[in-house]
């Protein structure tokens, strides 16, 4: 009966712990997301009529992901991105965290299979 | 399995051992009670005999409308006269099959079968005389200087060399057709009926005779069986080592669900912590988190919506559903859910595979400018990505 008694109070609480802490992480990656809005907000605030220091996060970006030479051009509010890839998922990589540090959104994707590699052209929009 | 069986002293003191293991038999005369158990392996099967002058055999018939409780009250009632002792200091036993109830003293029966309860074995505890019962035969077994009595009708009685004749007299009155037969277990001199009378018998033969037929004859066993540490243990021949590793697994399943909540708290603890601190770098005079979801979007309401959306990369996942080395070359427009897709030269079963890996994804095909040339696929398909 003990036994019985104990088992439950301990799944029950088990149960309580497990959404509690659903909740917290859910909370957490919310905020989270909103931030990273608001300070890819504010970056990209910062960052209109700077195409040097764009340059700058971009070539930093391409190589901390060993995305090689990568080309960097603008024209009006876009900004356009051209590296080379192995695999999709660097690309992804590429997007996020220029997303994330400059605030830009991609807004299309251009890829072109060589023989040699794979040549992609994200095309970003500068946020006003 | 293994089978014992034990002959109890009148004093319950000391007992003799019988064994029996396939063809091996052994035999241990007049151990302590407390040394049993050494002599026992556990899981065999203990065939226990108390002298019968220790036991009362009654015959009384249970009615089928009655329990087990009104059974013992009524029968109490009835047999109160004939009690030494007083009522609640015996125990009974009954036998439906052969209407039979056996009435012994709770200060014998109670340490006999505490200690029997240790032995982690299949254990019954019969009245001497139920070992050399005959079907309508009465007979006297001379054991260990007792006389033991067994009547045609089930019931019996043991008596010792200085009450013998009275004994035998009383029952002479009571029964007039009395004519036991003696078994001695080996020839002596020392006997009070005559030699020529009486037969020899082994004693192992007797218990291979008891074995063969008490599972069928359903005899009141006194034994009640009940749980013990030691017993249990015995049982699953745990050695200290086993028991040791045992309870550390018990305490670790008793922990492991413990620990989980705690963890599970501690990452909570964490998660609110982060949001706490990102509030805080977001607006250092940021004082407590009453609804995160809510203070957040006070927050992003300064932001024009259509300005910083969120960042949905889903639709990259279609190029991952898609062989990537057969893709010429593609464009998505992330604006307009669309995706083009180029391919050059590449063979019917490769292009059959990417049209149906199309067709599984959520995607429908608005435009389709694929040529067959030579079996060869070439051209460009565009594909609009379906919303949810």
């Amino acid at each position: 009966m003990l036994l019985i008694t104990l088992s439950s109070s301990i799944f029950s609480k088990t149960n309580q712990s497990r959404n509690q802490l659903k909740k917290a992480k859910q909370d957490f990656e919310y905020v989270k997301n909103g931030a990273d809005r608001l300070i890819g907000f504010t970056l990209a605030s910062n960052l209109k009529g700077q195409p040097n220091e764009v340059r700058r996060i971009i070539n930093e970006i391409a190589s901390e992901n060993d995305l090689g030479e990568i080309e960097v051009s603008f024209d009006s509010d876009k900004m356009f991105s051209t590296f080379t890839v192995d695999d999709i998922d660097q690309i992804i990589v590429f997007i996020n965290q220029v997303n994330r540090k400059i605030g830009f959104n991609i807004r299309s994707l251009d890829y072109e299979n060589s023989n040699k590699a794979a040549s992609v052209t994200v095309e970003f929009e500068m946020v006003n | 399995m293994k089978n014992y069986f034990i002959h109890i002293d009148n004093d319950c003191k000391q007992a003799e051992i019988y064994s029996y293991h396939d063809l091996d038999s052994n035999h241990h005369a007049s151990v302590g009670m407390a040394e049993i158990q050494s002599y026992i392996d556990p899981n065999s099967k203990v065939i226990a005999f108390l002298p019968s002058n220790m036991i009362r055999c009654v015959f009384s018939k249970k009615e089928i409308s009655e329990s087990e409780d009104q059974f013992q009250a009524r029968f109490f009632s009835e047999h109160e006269d004939d009690l030494i002792k007083d009522v609640s200091k015996n125990r009974l036993m009954f036998s439906n099959e052969k209407n039979l109830a056996l009435l012994v003293d709770k200060t014998i029966i109670d340490p006999l079968n505490e200690l029997f309860n240790e032995f982690g074995c299949d254990v019954y505890i019969y009245p001497e005389h139920f070992l050399h019962q005959r079907l309508d035969e009465d007979t006297c077994l001379l054991i260990k200087g007792r006389y033991s009595f067994s009547f045609s009708d089930g019931l019996g009685f043991c008596a010792f060399r200085e009450n013998f004749h009275d004994y035998i007299d009383l029952v002479k009155k009571e029964r007039e057709s009395f004519q036991p037969t003696f078994m001695v277990l080996e020839k002596t001199d020392e006997v009070e009926f005559k030699q020529s009378d009486s037969k020899i018998i082994a004693i192992e033969s007797l218990h291979q005779d008891f074995l063969s037929h008490c599972e069928k004859n359903d005899l009141p066993s006194m034994f009640r069986s009940k749980i013990t540490l030691k017993g249990t243990l015995r049982k699953m021949n745990l050695d200290r080592r086993d028991l040791i590793l045992s309870l550390a697994i018990i305490s670790c399943l008793l922990l492991a669900p413990i620990l989980n909540i705690a963890l599970m708290q501690n990452y909570k603890k964490s998660y609110e912590e982060n949001t706490l601190s990102i509030f805080k770098e977001l607006n250092p005079n940021f004082r407590r988190i009453v609804n995160s979801k809510a203070q957040m979007d006070q927050l992003l309401l300064a932001i024009d919506s259509n300005e910083a959306k969120p960042l949905d990369l889903n639709i990259l996942g279609y190029l991952r559903a898609i062989p990537i080395d057969e893709i010429a070359s593609s464009n998505i427009d992330f604006r307009n859910s669309k995706v083009i897709l180029e391919f050059d030269r590449i063979s019917s079963m490769k292009y059959s595979i990417i049209d149906t890996l199309i067709k599984q994804s959520n995607t429908k095909v608005i435009e389709n400018n694929i040529e067959n040339t030579d079996g060869t696929f070439s051209g460009s398909l565009v594909l609009e990505i379906e919303s949810d």
